[in-house]
């Protein structure tokens, strides 16, 4: 081994701290890098290998009753590939000791065969015997949550009467990969079953025999699917067609691409950002590393070295650094990506998943550590070697300092030395000062990006739910009822207070964009449901025309005044014009609102109403759904309070994994950035304090010239690192936005302070280490050698 | 010239030994010492470079303990004394100097005396020290504002500010120029002379030994012999 590659070997087992350092910042971004994106990949991989793999349909329609033949028509549409005609129904199941209402969806089997369009994934079990009227297979997601397993019961109400279902197999389809309710915000396991029976007995229960009432759609890679569903539509609509949706309106996939858009957004600029950090203070700290370097630069030269041979000895040293960082950042990435991905595979139900790194990340990452410290290396093997080696191996003249700006403005007289020392340091330095402050402030503004998604979420619930929607329970009716039926549920013996509404689907077209959504009719000065303008403050309905949600006006382009064709997809089949008249805001959904009266003039029916808000004694909350259950006009029971316990236990752990992967992380760059600013500090002033110590300083008195200057540095960072963090969660709010959510801008205290005390705590963490170099400083050998 | 005989030691030394492990090598620096140093004199240690001078001096300054035998200054032990002890006596008692000054530099030469007057018990003011070297008029100068001459001259107000019982100099002009090694050299004779602190003096310069009281030859980690100086000469009538 040369002699020069040995001082390499050495210099970096002596430097390990420093090493351990760098190459953990490294490390992090890398690591963040390749989590994130292999987990977007590794899901996108999956859901299309799952689509493909289980015949995922094109087309979806539900409709009253056809007879089977009609499937022959649909058969002929130009286009259509293949068509699986089926029985479906909601119900209502009872889980033995779960006392809320559960409700699910009861789809047929082909009596003979396997589906040829959204194919069973059994799990476990078997598929249910051909004709046989009490066999099912449930959802797995459904089945896991109340842990049932093949061979157990499940009691059901099918069409109304009681029926007890032995479950034969769990399985999955790649059309509910989305389990919930329709319009809820998160997956709901528990509360939403899917079951699969044969055609035969459940038509039968539902008097459906030789008829169908949905039909599932796959259509040829040249077909236009628009045009199959105008088709597919007029073969329906005498059949009480409610129209054909796309995939991409259907709901399972639309929430899961929606979530898989947020989480390519999330994947791309927090690692992004993580990995700009890092390579933000690699750079710095390579540098840094490098000047300490500086007399034995000037040795080598009077060597006889050449600056290019002086250069590839540090980028060399810098190389094993970041190959350590860089084996670190794969291995840990490839663990966790797994571990993310695993469990978003798990939220969203996929069967497999099909775990993909791409070696264009780990290459991307790779190459962005290396540069930033290559880059680091080059300037400041420049700067070294720039000096004439006599000079470069006397170290730097004494600096030349100045009065503090506090001693200026007359200070002095209450300064003791020590603290002139500090102050003057950090006059003198300004720029290495900026530059530890800098790094402190973006560990501090990653903890708060780290937290957003808890805050964000959190001020959503509040603002959406427990402002804009003051009800208690939410009542859907099977079908559009009376409005006087509205005064027989306020008679319920703890019923406060009751107020109808009536919700009809429709399609908004504008120009050449259009949207499937629906209108909300609300009645004037309503109490239980506010609608909120875009500052949030509570508006009311207008007496005529229709309101919008901002982000649905962005989709169709529509301003205030326009007119917006409305085509009514509730049997009745009108298409009208309404004047938009101004936007809210919202942050779950897209929806139009208007005056009750208003949209009924526009329907067939007049005073019907399919929906109402309920104020209720919570004390009486479970008996009132309970007797609303059994009602047989009620479909769906909402609690707002029991939707938003839902929605935190879905996504507590998701956001509890990531705030503590994006803490720790940001945590150990805070370590790494303040231990490196102490050490470099440390290197750069021993003799000084070293000194001191000889002229009868104690440990803690000198311990206070060097880590009062951090001190310094930790406290400007943490103002400057708030201000980032709001700039950058500000930045990614603007970036996330997407036709689901729109996530409302919000940074708590608690998560200001958290981000606070881990900067603090890394801070005294490094001191530490930092402390008990003081401890053993040379006071001799600092003695014998000149500066 | 004081008389020796009537004072009572500040240092003594038995039989004082120093091993170094240097690596897996063993240096003995010292190999039995034995030596008074007493109040008010200039004792000048000559050796060659190697020969334990720089031990001796940082053994009795606290910046190093021994390897065997004794050493006490006045009533302390400091072949035992812990840590804190070590540090509240080199806070207290002992001035240093150094051949390469280490003043620091983000202080002015008054702030330079006055972080060591500030911790001292009984120091005169950062003014009457550095007066006392004759630089009263660059009080306010930062280090890199000054020459060598004047950064050394900073550093023995500093070293003597605090009123020590000794003050121990190793190689003080070392880095200096002749001309400017006198004038070092006047600054500290005159402090030996208005203060009577005992000033012991590292040096392989001959020359220097004209103006000690008593010179020490130092030879192999061995005193080799102790000589009275009889005829003190005063630093302006040094050359070489």
């Amino acid at each position: 081994m040369r002699t020069i590659n040995r001082k390499l070997v050495r210099d970096i087992s002596n430097m390990w701290g420093m090493v351990f350092v760098i190459a953990l910042m490294i490390t992090c971004g890398a690591a963040t890098y390749i989590t994130f994106l292999s987990t977007l990949d590794s899901l996108k991989e999956t859901q299309q290998s799952y689509y493909q793999d289980y015949y995922f349909a094109n087309i979806f329609a539900s409709l009253k009753r056809a007879p089977n033949h009609v499937a022959i028509q649909i058969r002929e549409i130009e286009g259509v590939n293949r068509v699986e005609t089926r029985v479906q129904s909601g119900l209502n199941l009872e889980v033995p000791g779960f006392d809320e209402t559960v409700t699910g969806m009861i789809i047929s089997l082909p009596d003979e065969r396997e589906p040829i369009l959204n194919s069973l994934y059994l799990r476990e079990g078997r598929l249910p015997t051909p004709y046989v009227d009490n066999e099912i297979i449930l959802g797995d997601g459904f089945a896991e949550e109340h842990g049932f397993t093949a061979g157990d019961q499940l009691k059901t109400v099918i069409n109304g009467k009681e029926k007890k279902l032995i479950i034969v197999g769990i399985g999955l389809t790649p059309e509910f990969i989305y389990q919930g309710q329709p319009g809820s915000l998160s997956p709901d396991l528990k509360r939403f079953g899917i079951l699969w029976m044969r055609r035969a007995p459940l038509a039968a229960a539902y008097d459906m025999e030789g008829a169908f009432n949905n039909v599932v759609l796959s259509v040829t890679r040249e077909a236009n699917t628009q045009d199959v569903i105008t088709q597919l539509d007029q073969i329906l609509e005498p059949h009480g067609g409610l129209g054909g949706i796309a995939r991409e309106d259907q709901n399972s996939h639309f929430f899961i691409t929606e979530e898989l858009n947020q989480l390519s957004k999330t994947a791309t600029i927090i690692p992004t950002i993580f990995i700009a950090v890092a390579a933000f203070l690699l750079n710095v700290v390579v540098g840094r590393l490098i000047r300490t370097q500086r007399e034995q630069i000037g040795i080598l030269k009077a060597f006889g070295y050449s600056n290019q041979e002086i250069g590839l000895h540090y980028l060399l040293m810098v190389s094993v650094i970041v190959i350590i960082g860089l084996i670190g950042g794969v291995i840990l990435g490839y663990y966790l990506g797994q571990e993310l991905s695993a469990l978003y595979a798990s939220y969203y139900r996929f069967p497999y998943l099909n775990f993909v790194i791409n070696p264009w990340d780990v290459l991307a990452a790779s190459v962005i550590s290396a540069a930033a410290a290559y880059s680091g290396v080059f300037f400041s093997v420049k700067e070294a070697v720039t000096f004439p080696p006599a000079e470069a191996m006397r170290p730097e003249p004494p600096k030349l300092y100045h009065r503090s700006l506090l001693e200026k403005l007359g200070a002095a007289r209450f300064l003791d030395q020590p603290t002139k020392m500090v102050l003057r340091q950090i006059g003198r330095q300004r720029v290495k000062i900026a530059f530890g402050v800098l790094g402190v402030a973006f560990a501090a503004a990653l903890m708060i990006v780290g937290r957003m998604s808890n805050d964000s979420v959190k001020y959503l619930i509040e603002v959406d739910f427990r402002q804009s929607q003051p009800f208690d329970l939410g009542v859907s009716f099977r079908e559009s009822i009376s409005d006087h039926a509205l005064m027989e549920i306020v008679r319920m013996p703890g019923v406060y207070y009751g107020e109808a509404y009536r919700g009809v689907p429709v399609r908004f077209t504008y120009e050449h964009r259009n949207h499937l959504t629906a209108i909300q009719g609300y009645p004037q000065n309503m109490k239980l449901r506010k609608i909120l303008n875009t500052q949030e403050q509570p508006v009311e309905i207008p007496q005529a025309g229709l309101l919008l949600t901002e982000k649905l006006g962005e989709i169709l382009n529509i301003e205030t005044g326009d007119t917006l064709t409305v085509e009514f997809l509730d049997g009745s089949r009108r298409t009208t014009g309404i004047k938009v008249t101004g936007f809210i805001n919202q942050f779950i959904g897209l929806n139009g609102y208007m005056n009750i009266e208003e949209l009924s003039k526009l329907l067939p029916e007049r005073h019907v109403v399919n929906g109402a808000y309920l104020l209720v004694n919570k004390s009486y909350e479970d008996e009132i759904t309970k007797e609303l259950t059994d009602s047989p006009f009620v479909g769906e029971i909402i609690s707002k309070q029991k939707i938003i316990d839902r929605f935190y236990e879905s996504t507590a752990q998701t956001w509890l994994i990531m705030s503590l992967f994006i803490s720790l992380f940001a945590g150990a760059t805070a370590f790494s950035v303040v231990y490196n600013n102490a050490r470099i500090s440390l290197s750069e002033r021993s003799r000084e304090l070293a000194s001191l110590r000889v002229l009868g300083f104690t440990r803690g008195e000198i311990s206070y010239i060097l880590l009062g200057e951090l001190a310094v540095l930790v406290l400007l960072a943490i103002p400057i690192g708030f201000l980032l963090g709001w700039a950058l969660t500000w930045f990614i709010v603007w970036s996330m936005q997407t036709e689901l959510y729109r996530i409302p801008m919000n940074i708590s205290r608690a998560t200001y302070t958290l981000a606070a005390v881990i900067v603090i705590f890394s801070a005294l963490l490094s001191g530490l280490f930092v402390r008990r170099k003081l401890n053993r400083l040379d006071l001799i050998g600092v003695l014998k050698t000149r500066e | 010239m004081p008389s020796l005989e009537s004072n009572v030691p500040i240092f003594s030394a038995k039989g004082l030994t120093k091993v170094y492990q240097m690596g897996e090598v063993q240096v003995q620096a010292l190999r039995g010492i034995d030596l008074e140093i007493f109040s008010n004199e200039i004792v000048v240690l000559l050796g060659a470079s190697g020969s334990g001078k720089s031990t001796l001096v940082n053994i009795l300054g606290g910046l190093d303990t021994a390897s065997g035998g004794r050493v006490t200054y006045r009533d302390i032990e400091l072949t035992h004394a812990s840590e804190k002890e070590l540090t509240n006596f080199r806070r207290l008692s002992v001035g240093f100097v150094f051949q390469f000054y280490n003043l620091i530099p983000s202080l002015t030469a008054r702030e330079n005396v006055a972080i060591v007057t500030e911790i001292a018990e009984n120091p005169m003011t950062p003014e009457e020290a550095l007066t006392l070297v004759d630089l009263g008029d660059r009080m306010d100068h930062f280090p890199a504002q000054l020459s060598g001459g004047e950064q050394q001259r900073i550093a023995i107000a500093r070293a003597v500010a605090k009123n020590p019982d000794v003050l121990l100099c190793d190689e003080p002009t070392g880095a200096l120029d002749s001309k400017t090694g006198i004038v070092v050299l006047k600054a500290l004779q005159k402090v030996n002379q208005s203060l009577g602190t005992a000033t012991v003096l590292i040096t392989h310069n001959v020359v220097i030994g004209g103006m000690a009281d008593r010179i020490i030859n130092l030879h192999d980690g061995r005193i080799s012999n102790i000589e009275r100086n009889e005829k003190k000469i005063s630093p302006d009538q040094m050359t070489w």
